[in-house]
């Protein structure tokens, strides 16, 4: 949905939005006045709103996100005019965002925040309109931990909080998607695995070789219920659509996966802490404090579309082979595991070269190291040299990953001990590099077989 | 509204200045009558006048993000950047589009005029007279036939750890 306050428009994600209330300001009840709009009342300078009995507190957005008044007149917004009320769910409380007007909704197709902007804390992520301009995208946890609806902090003093709070945030955090389908329980798919959100009306769903499909975008796309079957009494259903442009064949691939209801969109650890190899589910990790079953996108995109990963077909030299991948950003580890794994590898990762030497240390072992070069302390070049030097996995085929593949780059590179070298994003060339790895390296004599076991 | 594609991506780092007889390309533009260039290798794109969305409580350098064919682009103002007055109204600024990080930056400037190729025996290192906020972001100085270049360090203006005071 998208909102404007003060002149500058924003998009909220429609699953938080709960209705829209119009509203004034003032005080109730005056005499000769029709009770038909609401009204915004204060305590002290707190604005509420009566709600069916129940008091909403409210947030002003213009003032959380300190925007100017698009006219010199500060105090209009505020006192005299109509405002319209974005009733917002945010976990289990809910909130109300005074805004200047609502426009429709939109499809909204999100992408992560530049990294110059995550700080903030308010914005889930930007997107850009049919209109060809760019809008930022509240996040209603974000808003209510900076009210104070999240923890009753005070709304003034924490407005200049979420900055400093956030600063330092573990980069391990993962916008999650949470999602129900087929039973009660929580399930949980990393956000940027997803390309778009959809509400899909049932008169668009069409059935081809007695499967789901719908005509999105031109082409038609196959529907997955994940729950077996699409409810025939819902009038519409939330669809999660992923996307994938294959590298090698130029054929874009799409999937529907059909769900029950749209939760939420959170931040948070993704720590799978029971693992338990049920079919479609990675296993269950906490997610804003609450038990969340974290599909295994890979699995379902594969029921979809069986020649999803065709491109990364495996073959048997990849079965059970141990990938260890080093990688701070959290964004391309996503990227990276669910192919590695869908290849048939079995995939360690961790975000950076310290931890990785740990593992060496423990003594665990791997077929395949695949690192990052630009990594913050200790960058993949360092780390490649202390694998050198070191004893346990000196001989093992490390792939760099990197942004750079400039002629120098590659060289200095393969100087530091690096295998070989791939662009990052480009899966299919890192499928081949490591198949390739891997052969040579079964090929070499028993010395290194000796110290894979 | 203009748009041209320069250079394709490659990696771009001038880290050889010392060799002599090479000449080095760069994007020359203008902040406040200020010649500046930037290695043409780092530059992606260049932009004209171009509708930027303010981002709320984003720091005063970021002037807000723009839509480049699709991709979302964050924008920074190199005249707060380097601590120069804001432009005179009106003034249709451009913008030249670096990328760091697999992320696109554009750098909002007066005037984008040519690209220039620079004999580096011209080249010399900052004047150590030259005021901080100046001397952090520069990575050394052309002395052209009537005027001076100065290079702008791309990593340094994008890394806005890099404290203007």
């Amino acid at each position: 949905m998208i909102v404007e306050s003060r002149g500058e428009r924003f998009a909220i994600p429609q699953i938080s939005v709960v209705e829209l209330v119009r509203a004034r300001a003032g005080s109730p009840s005056q005499p000769g006045e029709t009770q038909s709009e609401s009204v915004i009342e204060r305590i002290n300078d707190t604005p509420v709103l009566r709600l069916r009995e129940r008091l909403l507190p409210l947030v002003n957005l213009d003032r959380l996100l300190g925007l100017q008044p698009a006219s010199g007149n500060a105090a209009a917004a505020d006192t005299d005019t109509a405002s319209t009320i974005v009733v917002a769910q945010v976990g289990p409380a809910q909130l109300g965002l005074i805004v200047d007007r609502v426009f429709d909704t939109e499809e909204i197709v999100v992408k992560p925040v530049a990294p110059l902007l995550r700080h903030i804390g308010m914005f889930s992520g930007n997107t850009i309109l049919g209109d060809g301009s760019v809008i930022m995208i509240l996040d209603p946890n974000g808003i209510a931990r900076a009210s104070g609806v999240a923890d009753s902090r005070e709304e003034r003093e924490s407005t200049h909080l979420p900055a400093v709070s956030s600063i330092s945030a573990d980069t391990e955090r993962v916008a999650m998607l949470l999602f129900r389908a087929g039973d009660q329980g929580l399930k949980a798919v990393p956000l940027s695995l997803v390309a778009r959100l959809e509400q899909l009306p049932r008169e668009r769903i069409e059935y081809a070789s007695g499967q789901p499909v719908t005509q999105y975008r031109g082409r038609l796309m196959r529907l997955l219920p994940m729950s077996g079957e699409i409810d025939p009494a819902r009038t519409d259903v939330p669809v999660l659509v992923f996307s994938d442009h294959a590298t090698n064949d130029g054929i874009e691939r799409r999937m529907g996966l059909v769900v029950d209801e749209i939760v939420d969109v959170v931040e948070d650890r993704l720590q799978i802490e029971l693992c338990h190899a049920r079919d479609g589910i990675l296993g269950t990790a906490v997610v804003a404090g609450r038990a969340t079953d974290v599909i295994d996108t890979s699995v379902w995109l594969t029921r979809a579309e069986p020649g999803w990963f065709d491109h990364a077909a495996s073959t048997l030299a990849e079965q059970g082979r141990r990938v260890l991948v080093v990688e701070d950003s959290a964004f391309f580890r996503q990227m990276i595991v669910p192919v590695l794994q869908a290849a048939g590898y079995s995939v360690t990762a961790v975000p950076d070269a310290t931890r990785a030497l740990a593992l060496r240390d423990a003594g665990r072992m791997f077929d395949a190291i695949i690192s990052d070069i630009e990594m913050p302390d200790m960058d993949g070049l360092s780390f490649v040299r202390a694998i050198r030097a070191g004893i346990a996995w000196t001989s093992l085929p490390v792939i760099a990953l990197t942004g750079k593949l400039g002629e120098r780059d590659v060289e200095i590179g393969r100087e530091a001990g690096f295998t070989d070298y791939v662009g990052k994003g480009a899966r299919e060339a890192l499928l081949s590099s490591l198949r390739q790895c891997l052969s040579q390296n079964t090929d070499q004599p028993p010395e290194t077989l000796q110290l894979v076991a | 509204m203009t748009t041209q594609t320069l250079a394709p991506p490659t990696t771009g780092s001038f880290a050889d200045l010392a060799m002599s007889d090479q000449e080095d390309m760069f994007v020359s533009l203008t902040l406040a009558d200020q010649l500046c260039g930037i290695p043409v290798l780092a530059v992606r794109d260049i932009l004209g006048p171009h509708t930027i969305t303010r981002i709320p409580l984003a720091p005063p350098e970021i002037s807000g993000s723009l839509n480049l064919r699709g991709r979302i682009v964050t924008t920074i103002d190199l005249r707060c950047r380097l601590t120069l007055p804001p432009p005179p109204p009106g003034m249709k600024q451009m913008s030249v589009v670096v990328e760091q990080a697999g992320e696109l930056y554009a750098l909002l400037v007066d005037q984008v005029s040519e690209v220039m190729s620079l004999p580096r025996r011209q080249f010399e290192r900052n004047p150590p007279t030259m005021k901080p906020e100046w001397a952090r972001f520069s990575s050394g100085i052309y002395r052209l036939q009537d005027r001076l270049l100065a290079v702008l360090d791309v990593a340094r203006l994008l890394d806005l750890s890099t404290a203007i005071k």
